[in-house]
């Protein structure tokens, strides 16, 4: 029997749906509900008992999803706002996101795990997706322990903040390794990413303008949508970063527009949930026990090398600010958490030839220190709220 | 059904009789100052004015309050919560693309107008430079239709 794309995405979103309701009731994290749920349907039990395929259409999905959350992620903040986040906001990113990014590549490349592909790709791959942390994590704890303070208030800007790093940093890892050689990959990767800036700032200024011309609310969703597909057409057609393009269009459009954002971006955030469930259960479907057993110890490393290198980018970098000590002292434990972008981007690799033998390994690494980062991540942000006294409740 | 009269009144006219001050602030307000001002006149929408006295952008209450109050919430998006954590002003804040009506405009054309968008307090404008001259009221509106 031939299983259809929509049937197969139909039977993971109801299963996602519904295991994350129950999740929700019984107040466990919604996003293992959801991989549970992917993985039900994966090629080790019911996928493989239907013969069911996910390989052919799902990564025309996962880029949209992709360029959905790049663009809101995008839109998110200003420039001027950007200025005002403070030295100790930007640098304290800088530090982590840089440091997990540092510590992980080399923690994979020093280890040599058992690997199908270059070892080298597999470090940067892994590497590149170690700075986004998951902020979803961050304020429900700040706001179920009432917390406030120095840390408190770096933590949310931190966590806001690497996203577009670690989105920046993917990017760039990506355009590197698609390269065929060293000069080809720095000359195309500058030539990929001026021509995603560009091409992003083209469009976002039309759709500025379209939105400022259009008055009826209705039409702005299929504006945004119609606008990040074209644009990821044509990223792919003149082979330039796509997420960047659609990071560049959120950025553009939010900076022209000159509103807090609500017609161009709230009703696409409203769609950030089911970009969420599309994400973990895809990346639950493609779940593989034998490529995890091969690489238990590759997500210890990067569990572990991440941690790490959030934590001694923190604390390298808070000596260039005048941020409190607590700052230093306990705002690395707040940006463990990582979730549905670094489960994102894992998938984008799925699709291109340049990560083909590692892809299925990073995905299922990704996977499963995600979810151990969402059993671990909300005590390591309590614990550094209280000990910076600054939980209220 | 409506007992009022409102055909071929101008909106000048009805503010001869019925006048309320608009909340203005300038482009730099607070959030903190933005629901100040709210209160004190008791007013559920704000209008942002520029250097030259022009009326740029409209806040709601419901903005405010949602943007001051966003610790309770516990979940934020991206840009929530970037907001939260600079502080945005009454500029980053307002939708540009509010609506008005001009002095000379029918009061009878202009009532659904504040219906559809359902403003408490529809700003008037002077048609050249887009300076406030007060707000019709759907309160005032209300009471006279009864």
């Amino acid at each position: 029997m031939h299983y259809t794309p929509l049937l197969i995405l139909g039977l993971l979103l109801v299963s996602g749906l519904l295991l994350g309701l129950v999740a929700s009731r019984l107040k466990v994290p919604r996003i293992a509900a959801y991989a549970l749920a992917g993985l039900i349907w994966s090629q080790d039990l019911l996928g493989g008992y239907f013969g069911f395929d996910i390989s052919t259409w799902s990564p025309l999905l996962t880029n949209l999803a992709l360029a959905i959350i790049a663009y809101t992620i995008g839109g998110s903040i200003t420039l001027e706002q950007i200025g005002r986040l403070g030295k100790t906001i930007t640098l304290c990113t800088l530090g982590e996101s840089l440091g997990a990014v540092i510590l992980v590549t080399l923690a994979v490349f020093i280890y040599q795990p058992e690997s199908n592909g270059p070892i080298w790709i597999l470090a940067l791959s892994l590497g590149a997706l170690a700075a986004t942390t998951d902020p979803a994590v961050t304020v429900a704890v700040i706001h179920q322990y009432r917390a406030k303070g120095p840390v408190t208030s770096t933590l949310m800007g931190v966590a806001a903040l690497d996203d577009v790093f670690g989105i920046i940093l993917f990017s760039l890892m990506f355009v590197v390794v698609t390269g065929t050689s060293l000069s080809d990959a720095v000359v195309g990767s500058a030539i990929e990413i001026i021509g995603a800036v560009g091409l992003g700032i083209v469009i976002g200024s039309l759709l500025a303008y379209f939105g400022n011309k259009v008055r009826n609310r209705r039409f702005f969703l299929p504006m945004v949508l119609s606008a990040l597909m074209l644009s990821q057409g044509l990223a792919e057609l003149i082979h330039v970063s796509p997420l960047l393009t659609a990071m560049t269009i959120g950025f553009t459009a939010r900076s022209v527009y000159q509103s807090g954002g609500d017609r161009l971006f709230a009703p696409v955030e409203f769609l950030e949930e089911l970009v969420f469930i599309i994400f973990f259960t895809l990346a639950g479907a493609y779940f593989n026990l034998s490529v995890l057993a091969q690489g238990v110890d590759l997500v210890l490393i990067y569990v572990f090398a991440r941690v790490a290198g959030k934590m001694l980018g923190i604390k390298l970098m808070t000596r260039f600010t005048d941020a409190p000590k607590v700052v230093a002292q306990y705002l690395g434990y707040g940006v463990i958490p990582q979730a549905g972008i670094a489960i994102g981007l894992s998938l984008s690799l799925m699709q291109n030839l340049a990560f083909k033998d590692i892809s299925l390994l990073v995905v299922n690494t990704i996977l499963a220190s995600t979810l151990l980062y969402e059993m671990i991540g909300p005590f390591a942000t309590r614990y550094a709220l209280t000990k910076a006294k600054e939980v209220q409740s | 059904m409506t007992n009022a009269n409102f055909i071929g009144k101008t909106l000048v006219d009805w503010l001869e009789n019925h006048h309320s001050k608009p909340v203005i602030v300038t482009e730099m307000a607070s959030i903190s100052e933005l629901a100040n001002a709210l209160l004190v006149m008791n007013k559920r929408d704000a209008y942002v004015v520029n250097k030259a006295n022009r009326v740029i952008g409209h806040i709601s209450f419901a903005k405010v309050a949602n943007q001051l109050l966003s610790e309770h919430r516990s979940t934020h998006t991206h840009r929530q919560l970037f907001a939260r954590v600079v502080e945005p002003t009454a500029k980053e804040l307002m939708d540009p693309h509010f609506t008005s009506a001009y002095k000379d405009e029918l009061l009878c054309d202009v009532i659904h107008r504040q219906l559809d968008h359902g403003l408490d307090d529809l700003i008037v404008l002077t048609r050249d430079t887009h300076e406030a001259l007060g707000v019709i009221q759907m309160n005032d509106i209300l009471a006279e239709s009864l």
